[in-house]
């Protein structure tokens, strides 16, 4: 079984990849590997509450786990807008999930 | 001293600070002020020294132009400082190495304008520090 880091750092409404980012997080799980979807830059517009955050929502009851980067929800005022369950960390912690050896990463 | 956290439910446990040798390559495409990634990898390579992760920098096509002397944006910090910064702090363990692909340098008239701690290299110096690295990313 292998964890796979998915990095999201574009928002949802300008292009298609947070979509297909998700996509692949999904396909990856229902396959039997660990997911985590860390949103990064304007990445973290994902997770407001909204329909994309409602498809986070659903992506989270099927056992993937979203974390998103505290400098990029303060700066853009987000801190409280937030779906309530994603878990907002410092990038160290993303660091750490990168180095792991038994992480593949993709950044997006 | 050791750190033990739980990551997708099994314990994990590394060597803290310079007990930690791994080395993280991070391949940068965009050039700065477009988006936020120069930043973010300026961010992650703080972090790094932190953690005792030696870091390698490897900018590619406008990566190049992150190393660049003489910027001066009106409105945000200044990319080339921060970056400077980082190659400073990074001369002893744990490492921070930058370099700038020379095609891409030449292509774009920045060789000999890159800032200190940049050296003029290429794609087999990636493929060199790919293989020698723990992991390799791509900001893109």
């Amino acid at each position: 079984m292998t964890n796979l880091l998915l990095v999201l750092s574009k928002d949802p409404y300008t292009t298609e990849i947070p979509n297909l980012v998700l996509d692949i997080g999904l396909n990856a799980k229902a396959k039997g590997n660990n997911v985590s979807l860390y949103l990064v830059e304007d990445g973290v517009t994902a997770a407001r509450k909204s329909e994309f955050g409602n498809k986070l929502q659903d992506a989270k009851k099927k056992g993937i786990k979203i974390l998103a980067d505290d400098k990029a929800v303060q700066s853009r005022g987000l801190d409280g807008n937030l779906v309530d369950w994603v878990q907002v960390k410092e990038i160290g912690t993303l660091l750490d999930h990168i180095v792991e050896d038994n992480t593949r990463v993709a950044w997006f | 001293m050791k750190i033990t956290h739980e990551w997708h439910g099994s314990k994990v446990t590394k060597m803290a600070n310079n007990g930690y040798n791994k080395t993280l390559t991070i391949v940068s495409i965009n050039g700065p002020y477009r988006d936020e990634a120069a930043y973010t990898l300026i961010r992650l390579a703080h972090a790094a020294k932190e953690k005792g992760i030696n870091v390698n920098f490897f900018n590619y096509l406008d990566g190049t132009l992150i190393g660049h002397r003489d910027q001066a944006p009106k409105e945000f910090p200044v990319v080339e400082q921060l970056f400077g910064t980082v190659l400073k702090k990074g001369l002893k363990n744990p490492k921070v190495d930058a370099i700038a692909c020379i095609k891409c340098t030449d292509a774009r008239g920045v060789t000999k304008q890159q800032t200190e701690g940049v050296v003029i290299g290429g794609l087999y110096d990636l493929g060199e520090w790919t293989a020698e690295s723990d992991k390799t990313i791509l900001l893109g």
